[in-house]
């Protein structure tokens, strides 16, 4: 049975598939579905109330059963493809939460303590005592108005034990036990200097004190090595061969002291 | 004519612009000057103390406009310590140099006493400074006559040097 041409609907565009010729349309019609049966208009209300029904049961059904405010989706939601509920996101977070606990939790063998040692043991005899202080330098400036300065002296045996301090205080903040444990351990070497009486390793007008008012009480340092300008006998002359090794501007290359020069 | 004159002209441009250069170049080096200052070294010795003995190193300041030479050195006022210290020869000429003396004297300096006095040759433009501007230390050591190292003040002065 032939559907009787439409009428074309004033309201919809000229240009749509409504607007077609009638035979044209017509002819369409038999060669694509050939086989079309026409449906009484009541089977159609009944299907489309059928289906009504059905969306709004679901849409109640949804709305009791989800107490939950649905959260708008974002970047999760985009990945997952679903709808994030904040008990979701609770959930993701208290996992997290647990995930970091038992990472950060397990105890570590070389702790702190253990990264300050190494610390400790890392700190080479550096020459950095030498340098110039910020104290000096900022006395000497303030003294280019007053036409005077005032340096303190740095004691050997302070100097070195502010030294270690500075370590010790750097081994606080370096506490990484991985940078520290990846490191060679160093050792702190005091060099066997002839004339070091003081054993603080290095030579100083200190030593040079010693050994001469030991020689003048009458003792001899029982340290070997004094005998500094090997003339087979404790003196003044090594007392003073120890001053000049104090004071030279280069490092010494021989044992033995340039005893020309100063007095 | 007109041509002759022009390179006449421009020769003579060479020629003043030359001469302006060399004398340029000639008052430069004649604004570099020379002073002679000295630089006394005090320390100031804690009460009940005496000095036995004391080390210092001396330095410029970093990045001077000016050159320092150290061009001699002498003892200090106290009896003691009254001939020069030890101190290296390569430190004459040179701008650092380490001192260090000690005694085994039965009377040491105590209170404040001057122990050591450098000469220093500065050199170069405008006005010099003195020595005590220049100079700075950089690293100090006092001790008592037993050797036992104490903290002491040394002082730095200059006295008003002389620019030929």
């Amino acid at each position: 049975m032939t559907p009787p041409p439409e009428q074309p609907d004033p309201k919809r565009p000229a240009n749509s598939e409504e607007s077609l010729p009638g035979p044209l349309e017509a002819d369409l019609r038999q060669a694509l579905r050939p086989d079309e049966v026409d449906l009484p208009s009541r089977v159609d209300e009944r299907v489309l109330s059928a289906s009504a029904e059905h969306f709004a049961s679901f849409g109640a059904k949804d709305q009791s059963d989800q107490p939950h405010r649905e959260l708008k989706p974002g970047v999760l939601a985009w990945i997952t493809g679903r709808p994030l509920t904040s008990a979701g996101i609770g959930g993701a977070l208290l996992a997290a939460s647990l995930a970091i606990a038992l990472i950060v939790g397990v105890p570590n063998s070389t702790g702190p303590s253990a990264g300050r040692s190494v610390a400790m043991d890392q700190a080479p005899p550096s020459e950095d005592a030498a340098a110039p202080s910020a104290a000096s330098l900022g006395a000497d400036l303030a003294s280019e108005t007053a036409g005077s300065m005032e340096a303190p002296a740095m004691p050997e045996r302070s100097a070195l034990a502010r030294r270690s301090g500075a370590r010790n205080d750097l081994a606080e903040v370096e506490s990484a036990d991985s940078i520290l444990m990846d490191a060679p351990p160093l050792q702190l070497k005091v060099a066997e200097l002839p004339g070091d009486l003081d054993a603080d390793g290095r030579i100083t007008i200190a030593d040079a004190l010693l050994l001469a008012r030991a020689l003048e009480r009458g003792d001899t340092p029982a340290v070997a090595g004094l005998d500094l300008v090997a003339d087979g006998r404790l003196d003044r002359a090594d007392a003073d061969a120890i001053a000049r090794l104090a004071v030279r501007l280069t490092p010494p290359t021989t044992d033995k002291p340039n005893t020309e020069g100063a007095s | 004519m007109l041509r002759h004159s022009l390179i006449a002209i421009a020769l003579i441009a060479l020629s003043c612009g030359a001469f302006g250069f060399r004398a340029h170049a000639v008052a430069t080096q004649d604004a570099e000057k020379v002073r002679f200052g000295v630089l006394d070294i005090a320390v100031q010795i804690p009460d009940g103390a005496e000095l036995g003995a004391y080390q210092i190193d001396l330095t410029p300041l970093p990045d001077l406009p000016t050159r320092v030479r150290v061009v001699g050195i002498e003892g200090g006022e106290h009896e003691a310590f009254k001939t020069p210290p030890f101190y290296d020869p390569q430190a004459i000429g040179n701008e650092r140099v380490i001192l260090a003396a000690y005694s085994t004297a039965p009377e040491l300096p105590t209170g404040r006493s001057r122990i050591a006095r450098v000469h220093y040759e500065i050199t170069g433009e405008g006005d010099l400074p003195a020595p005590v501007q220049l100079i700075i230390v950089r690293e100090a050591l006092a001790t008592d006559r037993d050797g036992n190292a104490f903290g002491v003040p040394f002082l730095l002065s200059s006295s008003p040097g002389v620019q030929p």
